[in-house]
């Protein structure tokens, strides 16, 4: 029995001792790895059966592989390929990341030099995947913002469109109906279905004819425009809940443009019910409000694929290849009819113009009124502040001046700290 | 005992409170059931609203009043979702890990509890505080350090960053739940276990055993249902579409690019994946309800 | 491809059996050498080869898994580590500006803790009572009963995806969810209920948002005094009538949670500030000698081992550190090494020589020493300035407010003038302390003491809370006179500004006052496994003693305390401990149920280090946050095993 055990044992130090050995794996020939998360089993496939065996084409010694996960656990993943530098070699982005992972990101520039092609995309796109002056990816797809109108609930038929702060007010106020301290319909709803959004505050700064940084690099919330979004904002969230205790619209599933119960309000267009639904018929889209000194602007956000730092530099040529493959003309056009997405090349809009009314609508908005959630410094610390101090000053905590100081005095420690302010 | 009352008290008292007690009894348990019945709709709610979900129309998911049930069930929905290949590949990866941790982490922590619980040794309560303080670090403080570690060993992408760390008594609360419960043990009967020459494994595995199942099954029903709906650790460390879990394929159903969601597929998925988990349960609440184990040495 | 992956799983599957066997046997090989060598019996030895090897796979894993990702992480929150950019050393800069609240992050971090505490102190005892309750009922043998514990335990399955607390947020929708329908059918039904709801509504309010304006930091003025006066009451009160053995050992009790409490709110900040006073080096000594000589006193010689060695590892620390950090600063080591000297020498002295009554009387006045030296070296900075005036003001229901027309006096100047409300605890402690030493030989002088500290709190309690009724209303006054809010407590002001209307609901997961609430409520509804755990307890009981007691003719509501409640302890104590970690910890629920809007009412401390870790990529000050809510965590685990004499096994 003893002498059984001991063997046992001797054999099990053995296998220990080998397991390193035995369970190292060969190495593949050259993979190509890209990081997608967000998208679902179509758009996926498409990638997996018609992109990449056309792309095999070309380089037939390369394998293909897409990897997956969820937007939860998104930045912890990445954290821990950008210790190991081991991971994919393209991540697919969202606008705001271009802040938040910009130093981490590998500069593209040399590969894309001499491409033609590059004039063909939006400049807002390019300027969205650009970072302390250089590419980082190629934008994917866009998605323009603007706020929608159902027409046929309007209180009063005769009403257009709101275009400054001022008929902003008047319009939302006409449109709200609040039965039994409860509202019953509302006028106006922001992103994200509340009343306000860190993303379409700077975009109200912008239309109030402010901007969020001064020359030297320092936040500008303490300007008057600054005051000017934020009256708006609050003077608004006022109309459609006239004391913090108003309990809200009833629940509904589905998109809210559909809900009869909302009557204007920014979404992306994959929230909007489908292109082809008769209820386009009574839906307008429209600017976002401007103040005094400002012009109206729709938000235009763009998802990109992204190259990481870690990737070697041996391989960013591939890499940069494949960038350019799947952002050529025909692949955008592809990628719009399978999956919606709206290319950012403006030679791939006529097709899609062709096809939809309300897609040549929103593509003549996007050049005329777009802006991209671009430039923004040190994103993932600025929405949080913005969001913390608009929701004290807008819950009757804390007054416009105070809220101004504190945004401002904060965001300066923030932008110094991340070495945007020397 | 305290005193005995008379006899003569008891039996005209006792014959009264007989009687009153069965129209009691009867109230009682009316009341009982009626509490019990509410309690139920309160907690099945959320399953009704999924099992009524997941048999909807996309047309009617997206409708703006809240239906709890489908006008026309839409057994389809299962139908297709029978016939996806990654929807068989999800459930083997969850099973698969599930029956290893299962196995590793109930015989590894009984382990490491019953050394807590039941030997005297120097230095235990040291060791056991440190094993109280691992539940004390919050998992997202050790995660990139952990990621590290797991790169090096040449784990990612596999499944080993989830089935293997639970053969070391992984779940320092599984341990402290068994210890809690072993305490309340009776100390002589391992004493006379060790008196007649077992070892303390021997000891372990005849007599604690035996006496903890309850609390056994107990941990084996957390620790199913911790597993089988972890997502953190497996989206974190499979990345590859073919080795996710159930929780990862039921929360990638959820495509938040289409309008309106479809949520009839995501409970569909849902439902599919609640399943397991009930009839582990169902099968389990014999072992730690019955308790007759515990009564009997005791009583 | 997946068949590959499971094989290779199953091989390190055997491999790591394998590996666990041996090192576990080695590990307890190597004990039992040490044991030899140390010269311990033949029995020691076995005990101690058994211990080691059958806990082997949990120490094998820790070393592995745990101890090097926690140094790690502990390595790097002294530094200034942004994702994928190299370190740099910056000592407790990252503690300092989330102890301190400094910033954006920093007061982010504070409201998080707010919250994490909320969870803990007001969500597990309800969920321990809900988990309870659904227990007993479901401990009746009756028919169907099975169906019903699936029923109950349905939750904690579904919990896992977002899925359920998407149904959830359905269900508390404000304005025609399930629960607010319920809700208003029942109050419509019958006045009585619809002033029971309306009244809920009032208190959720009132206290969700006054709880609120602390988070925020909103001062509280004299009202502050009312918590350490309150207490002291409470605690007081337990000890009139006659002295006993009890009594006396509860006060030790007491005293030490107090004094833990004082420590607790000076010493983390004391030791944040820059540069460090060296007063703390002596308050930390002052503490440990405290805990010393107490646990001495009443016999625990582990304890007194324990705090000896925990306080000269401190010491030693303290010292290195000085040297360290004095010889590139070329700052004066001299006051630190004097106050480190000052607060080791008394501990030393404790390590030697038998528990008499001379070296307890020594040790008692080198306490008292280094006490006064704390006393004194702090009054300039605390008690000047007519900072003790306010004690008599109160005594007599005078004011304190010299400007309460001033809106800026009243938020800024004021609240930095006035004492600090850690004095009360501290006076409270020597009051306790002083009626324990005098409780057992002169019982006169302990009624005495007893009655006066009565006395003094009851009137000094009532003259804060009159004075703090007065703050209060001074900020209503400003904001009447120049018409705009005075933003001081402005939630808590409109919500009990009037009783709530019929038409009134709760707005669960959309306004801040209602969103930990909601929390909580769904913690309640998923806490099955708490349930089963009890569940379980219950069915050990055996049935034999509730026989003996109906014999002896026990009640109800008796057999559940003096029978049920003592048997399933363990249980309770298990519950209490893993809920409150947990609660501490929330994080999944609060990810996904949280919108831009209520996120900073719902983060709690794990949530935060999230956000600061990944979304932040500040992984110095993300490891930071983690390490001060592990201190949280253990300083209050502690206390529960501490205190958990109340436990009963092997009844």
């Amino acid at each position: 029995m003893k002498r059984a055990f001991s063997r046992l044992l001797v054999l099990a130090i053995l296998l220990t001792l080998l397991a390193p050995v035995l369970t190292v794996g060969a190495q593949g020939a050259q993979t190509l790895e890209i990081y997608i998360t967000g998208l679902g089993d179509d758009q996926l496939n498409w990638f997996r059966e018609v992109a990449f065996p056309a792309f095999q084409e070309t380089h037939p010694d390369v394998t293909l592989e897409i990897l997956t996960g969820g937007w939860g656990d998104f930045d912890a993943t990445v954290a821990g390929w950008i210790t190991t530098g081991d991971g994919p070699d393209i991540i697919y982005l969202g606008s705001e990341y271009a802040a938040t992972y910009g130093p981490l990101l590998a500069n593209i520039d040399p590969y894309l030099e001499g491409w033609d092609e590059l004039e063909q995309f939006l400049p807002i796109a390019l300027d969205t995947v650009t970072w302390d002056g250089h590419a980082r990816g190629l934008p994917l797809l866009m998605s323009p913002r603007p706020i929608f109108f159902r027409t046929d609930l309007f209180a009063n038929p005769e009403a257009g469109i709101p275009l400054t702060f001022e008929d902003a007010l008047t319009f939302v106020g006409e449109n709200t109906i609040i039965e039994n301290n409860a509202l019953v319909r509302q006028g106006y709803m922001a992103l994200g279905g509340g009343l306000f959004d860190a993303q379409e505050f700077i975009a109200d700064i912008w239309t109030a004819g402010g901007e969020l940084y001064y020359e030297d690099g320092t936040s500008a919330f303490d300007s008057a425009e600054t005051a000017e979004a934020m009256q708006f904002t609050y003077d608004r969230r006022r109309l459609v809940l006239p004391t913090e205790d108003t309990a809200g619209l009833p629940p509904f599933e589905g998109t809210a443009l559909a809900s009869n119960a909302v009557v204007s309000g920014i979404w992306a267009m994959w929230q909007a019910p489908a292109t082809d639904d008769p209820l386009w018929d009574d839906i307008a889209m429209g600017p976002y409000p401007a103040g005094e000194k400002g012009e109206p602007l729709i938000q235009v956000f763009i998802d990109w694929l992204s190259v990481p730092a870690y990737v070697p530099e041996a391989k960013l040529p591939l890499v940069v290849d494949f960038l350019k493959f799947i952002a050529s003309q025909d692949n955008a056009i592809a990628l719009n009819n399978v999956a919606g997405f709206t290319p950012t090349r403006q030679d791939a809009w006529e097709a899609i113009r062709e096809a939809s009314p309300v897609w040549a609508r929103l593509l003549d908005m996007a050049v005329e009124y777009g802006r991209a959630f671009s430039d923004i410094r040190a994103s993932a610390e600025l929405r949080p502040l913005i969001a913390e101090q608009m929701n004290l000053y807008l819950t009757d905590q804390q007054s416009l001046e105070d809220t101004q100081r504190i945004m401002k005095e904060e965001y300066d420690a923030i932008l110094e700290d991340a070495g945007y302010i020397k | 005992m305290a005193t005995k009352p008379t006899a003569t008290n008891t039996g005209r008292a006792g014959r009264r409170t007989l009687r009153l007690q069965t129209g009691m009894v009867s109230f009682r348990r009316l009341l009982l059931y009626l509490v019990l019945v509410l309690a139920s709709l309160f907690f099945l709610f959320p399953l009704a609203w999924m099992i009524g979900t997941s048999l909807k129309t996309v047309e009617e998911v997206g409708q703006p009043q809240l239906n709890l049930l489908p006008s026309i069930p839409q057994w389809s929905n299962y139908t297709i979702l029978f016939g996806e290949d990654p929807f068989y590949r999800a459930y083997f990866n969850s099973v698969f890990i599930a029956i290893i941790v299962l196995f590793g982490t109930v015989t590894s922590v009984t382990l490491v509890a019953f050394s807590f619980a039941r030997l005297q040794w120097r230095g235990r309560n040291i060791v056991f505080a440190l094993m109280m303080g691992t539940l004390m670090l919050p998992y997202q403080a050790t995660l990139v350090p952990q990621y590290v570690l797991f790169y090096n060993l040449g784990w990612i992408r596999t499944f080993n960053p989830i089935t293997i760390p639970g053969f070391f008594a992984g779940g320092a609360a599984y341990v402290f739940l068994l210890r809690q419960f072993m305490m309340t043990i009776p100390r002589e009967l391992d004493e006379a276990a060790l008196i007649d020459g077992a070892n303390p494994l021997q000891v372990w595995w005849y007599v604690i055993v035996p006496l903890s199942r309850p609390a056994i099954a107990t941990v084996a029903v957390f620790l199913f249902v911790g597993t089988w709906n972890s997502l953190t650790y497996p989206l974190i460390y499979l990345q590859r579409a073919e080795l996710f879990t159930m929780p990862i394929f039921v929360a990638q159903k959820l495509n938040l690019q289409a309008s309106p969601l479809p949520w009839q597929d995501v409970m569909a998925a849902s439902v599919t994946f609640v399943i397991p988990v009930l009839l582990i349960f169902i099968f389990t609440q014999r072992y730690f309800v019955e308790g007759i184990t515990m009564t009997g040495v005791k009583g | 491809m997946t068949s590959d992956i499971r094989l290779d799983n199953l091989i390190w599957v055997a491999l790591t059996v394998l590996f666990i066997i041996v090192t576990s046997t080695g590990l307890g090989l190597l004990a039992r050498a040490i044991a030899r060598w140390r010269g311990l019996s033949e029995g020691e030895q076995r005990k101690l080869f058994w211990g080691i090897t059958l806990a082997g796979p949990w120490i094998v894993g820790f070393l592995i898994f745990v101890v090097g990702p926690a140094l790690a992480s502990l390595f790097y929150s002294f530094n200034n580590y942004k994702l994928g950019e190299s370190l740099e050393w910056t000592g407790l800069e990252n503690y300092r500006a989330l102890i301190m609240g400094i910033g954006a992050h920093g007061r982010r971090f504070t409201q998080a803790m707010y919250n994490s505490f909320y969870y803990a102190l007001i969500g597990v005892p309800l969920q321990i009572i809900t988990a309870l309750g659904m227990a007993l009922l479901l401990n009746n043998e009756i028919r169907g009963i099975r169906s019903f514990r699936t029923i109950f335990y349905l939750p904690v399955i579904l919990a896992g995806g977002p899925a359920i607390l998407l149904a959830w947020r359905y269900m508390l929708s404000a304005n025609g969810g399930f629960v607010n329908v319920i809700l208003q059918k029942l109050a419509s039904s019958f006045f009585l209920f619809d002033w029971l709801y309306r009244g809920f509504i009032f208190v959720m309010e009132g206290f969700n948002s006054f709880y609120t304006g602390l988070s925020r930091g909103d001062p509280l003025g004299p009202l502050k005094f009312v918590i350490p006066g309150a207490l002291a009451i409470l605690i007081l009160i337990t000890l009139l009538g006659d002295w006993s053995e009890s009594k006396r050992a509860r006060t030790w009790g007491i005293i030490q949670i107090l004094a833990l409490i004082v420590l607790a709110a000076t010493l983390p900040r004391g030791l944040m500030a820059a540069p460090i006073d060296p007063i703390w080096t002596v308050v930390v000594g002052l503490a440990f000698l405290g805990f010393i000589l107490l646990s001495a006193w009443q016999g625990h010689e582990g304890r007194v081992r324990a705090f000896q060695i925990a306080a000269l590892i401190v010491f030693a620390i303290t010292l290195a550190l000085t040297l360290a950090a004095a010889a590139p600063d070329s700052g004066d080591p001299a006051p630190y090494l004097i106050a480190a000297a000052a607060a080791a020498a008394p501990v030393l002295l404790s390590l030697f020589g038998v528990w008499s009554r001379r070296k307890y009387t020594l040790l008692g006045i080198a306490f008292a020493i280094l006490a006064l030296a704390v006393f004194i070296h702090v009054i300039p900075g605390q008690l000047d300035g007519g900072r003790l005036a306010l004690i008599p003001r109160y005594l007599t229901f005078g004011t304190t407010l010299e400007q309460p027309g001033d809106l800026t006096y009243l938020k800024e100047t004021y609240p930095a003038e006035i004492m600090s409300a850690i004095w009360f605890f501290a006076l409270a402690v020597v009051m306790l302390a002083a009626i324990a030493l005098l409780g057992d030989r002169y019982p006169r002088a302990r009624r005495a003491v007893l009655y006066i500290s009565l006395a003094f709190f009851l009137l000094f309690t009532a003259g804060a809370l009159v004075d703090g009724v007065r703050y209060f209303r001074a900020f209503d006054t400003i904001a009447a006179e120049t018409g705009t809010p005075a933003y001081h407590f402005a939630r808590f002001r409109t919500a009990t500004a009037q009783f709530p209307t019929q038409d009134r609901v709760p707005l669960w997961m959309t306004s801040e006052l209602w969103t930990k609430p909601s929390l909580v409520l769904i913690t309640m509804w998923s806490t099955g496994a708490g349930m089963l755990i009890f569940l379980a307890a219950l069915k050990g009981v055996p049935r034999s003693l509730y026989e003996a007691a109906e014999v002896d003719g026990a009640g109800r509501t008796q057999k559940f305390f003096k029978i049920t409640l003592p048997m399933i302890s363990p249980a309770m104590f298990y519950n209490i401990v893993i809920g409150m970690i947990a609660a501490l910890q929330t994080f999944e629920s609060i990810y996904i149920l949280r919108t831009p809007d209520t996120e900073d009412t719902l983060a709690s401390a794990a949530f935060f280090l999230f956000v600061r870790t990944f979304r932040q990529l500040d992984i110095g000050q993300g490891a930071a946050a983690s390490w001060i809510l592990v201190v949280v965590i253990v300083v209050l685990t502690v206390i529960q095993f501490r205190y958990s004499n109340w436990v009963n096994y092997e009844a």
